[in-house]
């Protein structure tokens, strides 16, 4: 499944980015975020609570940050599994300064398979938009 | 496939339903028809700690003519739909879109509440909701709700719906003499769920679109209600209208349909929904 899009926040460059990559910005900005520690440089374990309406379980998984070029862009890997199936992906977040503003483009490639593949397929790319929508408006509140 | 182990209870009112939410929290759903929710259940992607029984509540399975509009109680089955005369003679689009839901088991324990309170974005009845503009009465602690359903629906699975208040009834306005109506589908196969539903609603003098399937959740194509509003509706100016109807909307492609299919098959099918309603075929 392929998942991309945009956020504009009201926030310089060198902070949108910075925020980005803070452990604590980004535990309270995913939704449904019960923990994400360092496992090591760039790595992180996380679990989280996600889902939509009915449907939703406690995910666990690993964050991995590679190809930083501050404060341009970065790519950001993820693997999890839960309840109803597991999901492993990548994806590149590029950082384009507007001035007073800052665009972030999100582009990325995610395998699900289990149980939610199977039967949920259909709502897997709506849930997925509304969660990263959720997590861009949060962010922009701690700002 | 066995559920996850749940608790059972019973509401006998609708007050009861709402205490009963507010005490057992997040890990409790209402259950009416329940052939969405136990099949969800059935495969563990839902796992609700209790079930709260609301098909004892008596007076929530009616049709009744108010004049303006008809209201629908939340109880109400797809079958009943389809066989009332109150809907058959007010509202017949309900009736056509009844006959299309699922199979004869669903339509059989369905009910018009639970349809509108899960928001499934492929479910029928909403394209027909809001092209004819109803109306969504919800009862909760702070008392009586009517919403739109076109401001009730927001995304997947997700209402304005407060987590302790329970839809009590849809309200379906009356349309002027001489309306025409139609549902158009392209049904999944195996579901029956529709990958595209149109309904159109032809009045003298105005047109109204509803899609369902296509997106996070039913939608009106009011570009093309506008262009067709007060023309001469013919085959060519309907197809020109309806081309393109999906324009400005994310339409999600799935391993069913495709996002290019989907939207070139929702402009046939709206072409042949509004054809059918204005009585051209």
């Amino acid at each position: 499944m392929e998942l991309s899009g945009e956020h504009v926040f009201n926030l310089p460059r060198e902070q949108v980015y910075n925020m980005m990559l803070d452990p604590e910005v980004l535990k309270a900005s995913l939704p449904g975020c019960e923990k994400l520690e360092a496992i090591g440089e760039d790595e992180y374990a996380a679990t989280m609570k996600i889902g939509i309406a009915m449907i939703k379980g406690t995910f666990s998984g690993k964050v991995r940050i590679t190809d930083k070029v501050a404060p341009e862009r970065y790519t950001m890997h993820i693997e999890g599994s839960g309840p109803q199936g597991q999901v492993n992906g990548s994806g590149q977040l590029e950082f384009i300064d507007n001035g007073d503003t800052t665009t972030v483009k999100y582009n990325g490639e995610a395998n699900v398979t289990g149980t939610i593949a199977r039967v949920g397929a259909r709502m897997i790319q709506p849930a997925a938009r509304t969660i990263a929508g959720q997590f861009f408006k949060s962010i922009e509140t701690k700002g | 496939m066995y559920p996850n182990p749940f608790e059972y209870h019973r509401a006998g009112s609708v007050e009861e339903a709402i205490s009963l939410l507010q005490e057992l929290g997040e890990d409790a759903k209402l259950i009416a028809g329940g052939h969405s929710l136990l099949p969800t259940m059935k495969l563990r992607l839902a796992n609700p700690a209790h079930l709260i029984d609301i098909t004892g509540i008596a007076g929530l399975d009616h049709v009744t003519d108010k004049g303006d509009y008809i209201e629908i109680g939340a109880l109400t089955r797809h079958v009943t739909l389809l066989k009332d005369p109150i809907i058959a003679a007010k509202a017949p689009l309900l009736a056509l879109i009844a006959n299309e839901v699922g199979d004869r088991q669903i339509r059989a324990r369905g009910t018009i509440g639970g349809v509108v309170a899960h928001a499934d974005p492929a479910a029928d009845y909403p394209a027909g909701l809001v092209a004819l503009e109803a109306e969504v009465v919800t009862l909760g602690p702070g008392g009586e709700t009517v919403t739109p359903i076109d401001d009730f629906l927001i995304s997947i699975y997700t209402t304005t719906l407060g987590p302790d208040e329970v839809v009590t009834a849809v309200r379906v306005p009356v349309q002027p003499e001489g309306t025409g109506v139609a549902y158009e589908k392209l049904a999944n196969q195996a579901s029956g769920y529709a990958i595209i539903g149109v309904a159109a609603v032809v009045s003298p003098g105005a047109v109204k679109i509803g899609l369902t399937g296509l997106s996070d959740r039913a939608f009106r194509a009011r570009e093309a209600e506008m262009s067709l509003a007060g023309a001469t509706l013919d085959l060519a100016s309907i197809k020109a209208a309806t081309r393109g109807i999906t324009a400005g909307v994310e339409v999600y492609g799935d391993i069913h349909a495709s996002e290019a299919y989907r939207r070139r098959v929702a402009d046939g099918l709206a072409a042949r929904a509004v054809a059918k309603a204005a009585g051209l075929s």
